[in-house]
């Protein structure tokens, strides 16, 4: 008698267990999506980028520029956006810029103000562009390779669909208007040639 | 215990002293943080070291039930044939890791007392399965992304203080009652005393020795909760070194590697001499290959204290 109320209490035990730890549901009924980076960055393109190059998380090269010199800090708290806990920050700079120089990988513009930055336009590494967007976030993502792979399909893309087709703008002298994605630390010299991800490339008129 | 409590001081005043940064809130709280994981393992590896033995699979199997917690509250598993998709609570990956745990302890405990394999030979070989399960398990990849409420257990507060620290307190208080109250803790430091003595007295020194080493895996469980949370990810290489880390502690908290004399509390001021070592060594800018060979000195004058004390005992 005293072990069979020894096995029920046991099992009641373990049924409090398995009821307090399982959530069970049908397969079928779950929405599970398998994962596409490249669907999803499409979407993203698609549908969220556009507005937000023209949004205001994008900072203004000559903000951005006086920025440097006067408060890294602020630059960094309103619009920097990291994986982790630290540096870098990735964040968007955008406005009008003269092209100086055209290399292989690297596209030198000067702003108004005299400001350097070598836009980047072939071997487009990292995860700039996905962290500087902030449209992704890796809670979302099974493992790190997955969401490395957004970070690929990304720059794969800037190459593919933004300096392929503004290849014939990039002559020196040109006026652009470029929108891109680069990475700041919280500390480094003011007159820095920060290395720009083009996410949008465009003629002055 | 004194000396090493004596050790602990004598090195917290003198950082207090050379690094202004040591003797903060903040900083304090950070070394806490980071000794309750190695303090949870140590605990296990006191009690194995106690019985004369010793485990160097605590970090794999910190890695595998690590990953597992994580692999489940992620995406649960799917049974296809069945059309079922089972899912994880927080307190469901909780039981699961511990069993895990306790498993790959209680299976280290059968290689030692049912087929008499050598504590060092089954623990490492306990070492590279549980490594290549946590591998085969991720694919080698991290698992991230685990959610809110799991990662509360490694970066949350409670009433002031870091969740990890309280889980380490908590198992620290629980087994230094065990070992001084409960009969078992006794057969423990008998079994190390002398095996054969405890034996013919009667006390079932297998069932003992396969229970230290559950124990032990339990224990590690309860640090890869810990670690995979802070991180909010599994990483299939975390835990690498911990048992030295571990075995440190252990020794330099005042334990006999041959078993028989130590104490709970002697590991924690072990760990917390190792925790306090490490912080104090980056707070001077110390270059890590130079803390590895610091380490590793004050590892060894532990060990040689120790024989020195048996010697004059003798």
């Amino acid at each position: 008698m005293k072990r069979v109320i020894k096995a029920i209490a046991w099992c009641v035990v373990v049924v409090i267990i398995l009821a307090l730890s399982l959530k069970v549901e049908r397969l079928d009924e779950r929405t599970t999506a398998e994962f596409d980076p490249t669907e999803q960055v499409e979407h993203f393109w698609n549908d969220a980028l556009p507005a937000l190059l023209i949004g205001d998380r994008v900072v203004g090269v000559e903000l951005f520029c006086q920025a440097l010199k006067n408060n890294r800090q602020l630059l960094i708290d309103r619009y920097g956006l990291t994986l982790g806990i630290g540096a870098p920050y990735s964040l968007l700079v955008g406005g009008a810029f003269t092209v100086t120089e055209v290399g292989e990988e690297l596209t030198t513009l000067r702003t108004e103000a005299g400001a350097t930055f070598l836009m980047r336009t072939a071997y487009i590494f990292g995860n700039t562009v996905r962290e500087a967007t902030g449209a992704f976030s890796i809670d979302d993502y099974e493992n790190t390779m997955d969401f490395n792979r957004i970070a690929s399909e990304l720059n794969d893309r800037v190459v593919e669909r933004i300096v392929a087709p503004a290849e014939e703008f990039l002559q020196a002298g040109n006026r652009l208007r470029v929108v891109g994605a680069i990475d700041l630390t919280p500390k480094g010299p003011a007159d820095e040639a920060f290395e720009l991800i083009p996410l949008s490339i465009q003629p002055c008129e | 215990m004194l000396r090493p409590l004596i050790a602990l001081v004598v090195m917290s005043v003198a950082l207090a002293f050379a690094s202004e940064s040591f003797a903060t809130a903040d900083n304090l709280f950070n070394v806490m943080r980071q000794v309750s994981v190695n303090l949870c393992i140590s605990v296990g590896m006191t009690l194995v070291i106690l019985t004369g033995g010793i485990d160097l699979s605590v970090g794999s199997i910190l890695a595998l039930s690590g990953a597992v917690a994580a692999g489940l509250i992620k995406s649960g598993i799917s049974v296809e044939g069945a059309n079922l998709h089972i899912g994880f609570t927080f307190f469901g990956v909780v039981v699961v890791a511990l069993l895990i745990g306790g498993a790959l302890g209680w299976f280290n405990g059968q290689m030692v007392t049912r087929f008499k394999v050598p504590p060092f030979i089954a623990t490492l070989g306990m070492l590279t399965i549980a490594r290549g399960l946590t591998m085969l398990y991720t694919n080698g990849h991290p698992i991230t992304g685990l959610g809110e409420s799991f990662e509360y257990l490694g970066t949350g507060w409670f009433c002031g203080v870091p969740m990890p620290v309280i889980v380490a307190a908590l198992v620290v208080v629980l087994f230094a009652l065990f070992m001084r109250k409960s009969p078992w803790g006794r057969y423990i430091y008998a079994i190390g005393g002398n095996e054969r003595a405890t034996r013919l007295s009667g006390i079932d020194v297998k069932r003992v020795k396969c229970f230290v080493y559950t124990v032990a895996g339990v224990l590690s469980a309860v640090a890869a909760l810990i670690v995979t949370a802070r991180l909010d990810s599994a990483q299939p290489n975390a835990g690498t070194g911990y048992e030295l880390d571990s075995i440190a502690a252990v020794v330099i908290g005042g334990t006999s590697l041959n078993g028989g004399k130590g104490s709970v509390w002697g590991t924690v001021v072990g760990a917390l001499i190792i925790g306090v070592l490490n912080n104090g060594l980056v707070l001077l800018n110390v270059s890590p290959f130079w803390q590895q060979v610091i380490k590793g000195l004050v590892i060894l004058l532990a060990v040689v204290m120790d024989r020195m004390n048996a010697k004059e005992q003798q």
